[in-house]
């Protein structure tokens, strides 16, 4: 698909031949990525879905300790991300600002929703990544997964979010409304229940 | 006097290395007395290679694409607003109102002009070979749409389509004759973009596949 089609002025972006089909778009980097899917070509958001899906994924499922719920964020996550292109001024990385739209659904989605009782089942419906020989195994890393989603709702989010996503307990509680000595307070109480489980 | 709040403020720090001597060495001598803040150091440190071993990324299932395209709408554009299914019959008409003066011009003039000159516009055949091109892909999609959209949408859309290529056509014989001339170029680029324009809305109003 050629600029022209996408709406883009002739210097924005280097335009393939005339007549060229849209799968022939060459993907040069993520800001013309982001550009491309600004003016509504979903084969560039498409790319950007492929992209980032892993780490939205990633943060939905821990969240939300549910594979199928998780599926079903990550989708909200990306239709709003569609939706809301046009807000982003490319000010943060397209990730960061994604990731930031993940942590908001799950988080609204936790304060709306009834309590869910289903627990993410790791081996049967997620691919997890192996990790180096020289760290803990892969085993050790399903078992961790295991023990996060069995963690209570509050404590497994500020773990995640701190721990795993790098948040801080004043971003935590911006992000859920809880007080900064709340978080640290769920923090390490995540940390021992997670030690006991492991043991 | 190191109190537990501090321990706990600066336990992640103390593991990361990033403490004073002196700071580090006041958090273990707190440590060394108390149970409870000894419990979160050993549980720190045990879960810290662990957590840092995690995936960031998990493959979602794979149909999940599908799902969330069905989903998509056309984004809100920058420079533009999302147009209603009902406003468009009124804003094409608009248009054709507009090109059908474009195109008048255009006439005039290609009757000011007319045997002036007959050099060929070879400037302006690559810049327009680019727009007839985008302006196929775009009728490609919406033909591919057409059983989706309403009658009246697609009756608007040919109508103000046949005025604009009418209008292209005419700036295109009058550049033939005048191929430097920069009024007959904009013209004729002017309703290259109103062409692209109209396609791209009436592709955006069609429903999602």
């Amino acid at each position: 698909m050629s600029s022209l089609v996408l709406g883009l002025s002739h210097s924005s972006i280097t335009r393939p031949s005339a007549g060229s089909l849209r799968h022939d778009v060459p993907v040069t980097n993520a800001a013309t990525l982001v550009r491309r899917a600004q003016v509504g070509d979903e084969h560039a958001f498409r790319t950007l879905y492929q992209q980032h899906a892993g780490a939205v994924f990633a943060v939905c499922v821990r969240l939300s300790a549910d594979g199928v719920l998780a599926a079903e964020l990550t989708q909200d996550v990306f239709v709003r991300a569609w939706e809301g292109l046009a807000s982003f001024r490319g000010e943060s990385a397209f990730s960061t600002w994604l990731h930031r739209i993940a942590v908001n659904v799950v988080l609204a989605h936790q304060r709306t929703a009834e309590r869910r009782e289903r627990r993410v089942s790791l081996p049967g419906d997620l691919e997890l990544e192996s990790h180096g020989v020289d760290g803990p195994s892969a085993a050790e890393s399903i078992d961790l997964e295991r023990a996060i989603a069995k963690l209570p709702t509050g404590a497994r989010t500020v773990f995640v979010l701190y721990d795993i996503e790098g948040y801080s307990h004043a971003d935590i509680a911006s992000l859920t409304g809880i007080a900064e000595g709340t978080s640290k307070a769920q923090l390490f109480r995540a940390r021992r229940l997670l030690r006991e489980a492991l043991k | 006097m190191m109190t537990c709040a501090d321990v706990r403020d600066r336990l992640d720090a103390l593991l990361e290395g990033r403490l004073a001597p002196e700071d580090a060495a006041s958090i273990l001598g707190h440590v060394a007395t108390c149970a409870e803040c000894r419990e979160d150091l050993s549980a720190a440190e045990e879960l810290r290679p662990l957590v840092a071993s995690l995936s960031r990324h998990i493959e979602p299932p794979p149909e999940l694409w599908g799902a969330i395209r069905r989903n998509l709408r056309s984004p809100e554009r920058p420079d533009a607003t999302r147009w209603s299914r009902r406003s468009v019959v009124f804003v094409l008409a608009t248009a054709a109102i507009v090109l059908i003066a474009l195109s008048s011009l255009i006439t005039l003039e290609v009757v000011r002009r007319t045997g002036r000159s007959t050099r060929p516009a070879i400037a302006v055949v690559a810049w327009e070979a680019d727009y007839r091109a985008a302006a196929a892909d775009l009728h490609t999609e919406l033909q591919r749409r057409r059983s989706q959209l309403p009658t009246s949408t697609i009756l608007a859309v040919e109508r103000d389509l046949a005025v604009i290529d009418s209008a292209i056509s005419e700036a295109g014989r009058a550049l033939s004759g005048e191929p430097n001339d920069t009024t007959l170029r904009r013209l004729l680029r002017s309703s290259h973009e109103q062409k692209l324009a109209l396609l791209r809305r009436a592709v955006f109003l069609g429903p999602e596949t």
